[in-house]
């Protein structure tokens, strides 16, 4: 009885797992998709409240490894309310991100997913932009998965262009 | 009743005042240009800081050639031919590192960091025609530098590299050559556009109604008088900065984060000075942080633009987080000005690729403020004189 018992709450703490980690995975996924479609807010929204977005690369030339942009909610904020009074790539882009590695532990957890990003001009001409992965520190509140950090990678330093809009 | 000038016809201005498209597209003019200009004048090549330790090097392209700076275990930086003297592979084939030698891949003759040739493989092959290794090292290249800049000349006639840069070096010598300074942010780009046209984005500034950032925080440089003035220097240099450091950006009333901590020497906080460097090198100052811009020319319609950003050596982590994000802010690939100017040169190399309109015009007049296009008229005199023709008229 004791062992049944001990079966139950086995499965019951995978299945809680596997929901965790599925919630983890979908984040990362509508992290992509709501930039993609250019929903700013709801993209925020997935930021823990002291939640960072970092871009950095390493430099073969200068050996080193670079910051690109590191911003608080509030930076961000200030960026993504002017991204409609720059002159900007009028491409649309697209994420396709592999299935992201999760790791938890309790209320925490590690997320780590590769990503290319692509970009179709207003002609139609696809390409590839940039090639990454994503390094996310992700927190459970009330329930739901934020960004403590949300950390991107680019292998590509060489862009065709330049962004006011996050990767 | 005036008739509207046709797309081919000259503007009414004087010679000086416009520009004839065609020097930003013809492959003709570009080769001129490798020949008459890239190939006799100073370019900057990289900063001290990438070649700080002896062994360290960097392999960069001045005028098409392969050329490798290295430190020596003098100290000294000397700068090289990246070409094995026995069958023209190149030596070097990485970016940067560090070395004790360098050793051809091909057919491992090994140099040492004073370029002198140490040792050939299978040496005893060489006795009959007593091969003497003490001619044969790399070829040396002019290599100069001033305020942490190395600077490297293909032409053995060329004037020094302080004589070359003349009085503009006013703008940068103590900001950037007083304390040490590093560079700690490198990105690259080919971007689709003449290389002058590059020069000439950073040396206007009457674009700056382009971007939101600058018609925010800088309505001193679209007002009808400035404290930031243009300096017109010989051959073709130019900047412009306010003496007494008035010219400061007004980020607040951007809502942007400020520059005013961590100044650097005789920099006011916020104050902003740039200083471009005939005939493709530009440094922009923003009090507390450097950019610096080097270009290598691929084609009449490509051009690789290397971005640096600069702080002082030896910042603790706060400074320098300082100092990297008001460098992003407004230069890194997802900064503010960056993207939007790289949208406006490749837009004007589409459109003059197609030749309907022939002539650009930068005949502003405006007593020297930083909308006076004084500074671009003054560089394309420069380049009249050494390309020997007019960059209006090819007379």
């Amino acid at each position: 009885m004791a062992a049944a018992h001990g079966q139950v709450t086995g499965n019951l703490r995978m299945n809680a797992d596997i929901v965790d980690i599925e919630a983890a995975r979908e984040l990362v996924q509508r992290t992509a998709i709501l930039l993609d479609d250019e929903k700013f807010d709801d993209w925020i929204g997935l930021f823990d409240s002291g939640g960072t977005y970092e871009l950095s690369a390493y430099s073969t030339e200068i050996r080193r490894w670079m910051t690109w942009q590191l911003s608080d909610r509030d930076a961000l904020e200030k960026m993504l309310q002017e991204v409609n009074e720059h002159v900007r790539d009028p491409a649309r882009r697209r994420h396709v991100v592999g299935i992201p590695l999760v790791e938890l532990d309790g209320e925490r957890g590690k997320v780590t997913s590769h990503f290319s990003l692509f970009r179709t001009s207003p002609e139609g001409q696809s390409s590839l932009y940039m090639v990454g992965c994503y390094e996310d520190l992700i927190v459970k509140r009330s329930g739901a998965w934020l960004y403590a950090t949300h950390k991107v990678i680019v292998d590509t330093r060489m862009l065709d262009m330049f962004t006011h809009i996050p990767v | 009743m005036v008739q509207p000038l046709n797309g081919h016809d000259k503007p009414r201005l004087p010679e000086t005042h416009y520009l004839d498209n065609r020097i930003f597209t013809e492959e003709g003019i570009f080769q001129e240009e490798r020949e008459k200009i890239f190939a006799k004048v100073w370019q900057f090549a990289c900063h001290e800081s990438e070649v700080e330790k002896s062994g360290d090097f960097r392999c960069v392209r001045i005028a098409s050639k392969s050329v490798l700076l290295v430190r020596g275990p003098d100290g000294v930086v000397r700068g090289f031919h990246n070409i094995c003297r026995h069958r023209s592979a190149e030596v070097v084939r990485e970016d940067s590192g560090n070395a004790h030698v360098f050793t051809c891949f091909y057919h491992h003759w090994t140099y040492g960091l004073k370029g002198e040739l140490r040792g050939v493989a299978k040496p005893a092959g060489y006795d009959a025609v007593k091969l003497d290794k003490k001619e044969l090292g790399l070829v040396p290249v002019r290599c100069e530098s001033i305020a942490g800049l190395i600077f490297v000349c293909l032409d053995d006639q060329t004037e020094s590299l302080r004589d070359f840069l003349g009085e503009i070096v006013t703008g940068f010598l103590e900001p950037l050559g007083t304390v040490p300074m590093e560079v700690f942010h490198f990105h690259k780009a080919v971007l689709k556009t003449n290389w002058k046209l590059w020069q000439d984005n950073n040396s206007e500034r009457y674009h700056s109604m382009l971007h939101v950032a600058n018609r925010k925080t800088l309505p001193w440089v679209l007002g009808n008088t400035s404290p930031m003035k243009l300096r017109i220097e010989a051959k073709g240099h130019s900047g412009y900065w306010a003496d007494g450091g008035e010219a400061v950006v007004d980020y607040a009333k951007g809502g942007y984060s400020t520059g005013a901590e961590g100044t650097l020497p005789s920099m006011r906080p916020d104050e902003m000075r740039v200083i471009n460097l005939f005939p493709d090198v530009m440094i922009n100052i923003r009090s507390n942080v450097v950019r610096l811009d080097r270009m290598v020319p691929l084609g009449p319609d490509r051009t690789l633009v290397e971005w640096r950003g600069l702080g002082v050596k030896g910042d603790d982590d706060k400074m320098r987080a300082i100092r990297i994000r008001q460098h992003n802010l407004f230069w890194g690939p997802t900064g503010r000005n960056l993207p939007e100017d790289i949208l406006a040169v490749e837009s004007q190399t589409r459109a003059m690729a197609a030749d309907e309109v022939r002539y650009s015009i930068i005949a502003r007049e405006e007593d020297i403020n930083p909308t006076d296009d004084a500074n671009i008229r003054s560089y394309y005199q420069e380049w009249r004189r050494r390309m020997g023709k007019s960059p209006a008229t090819f007379a």
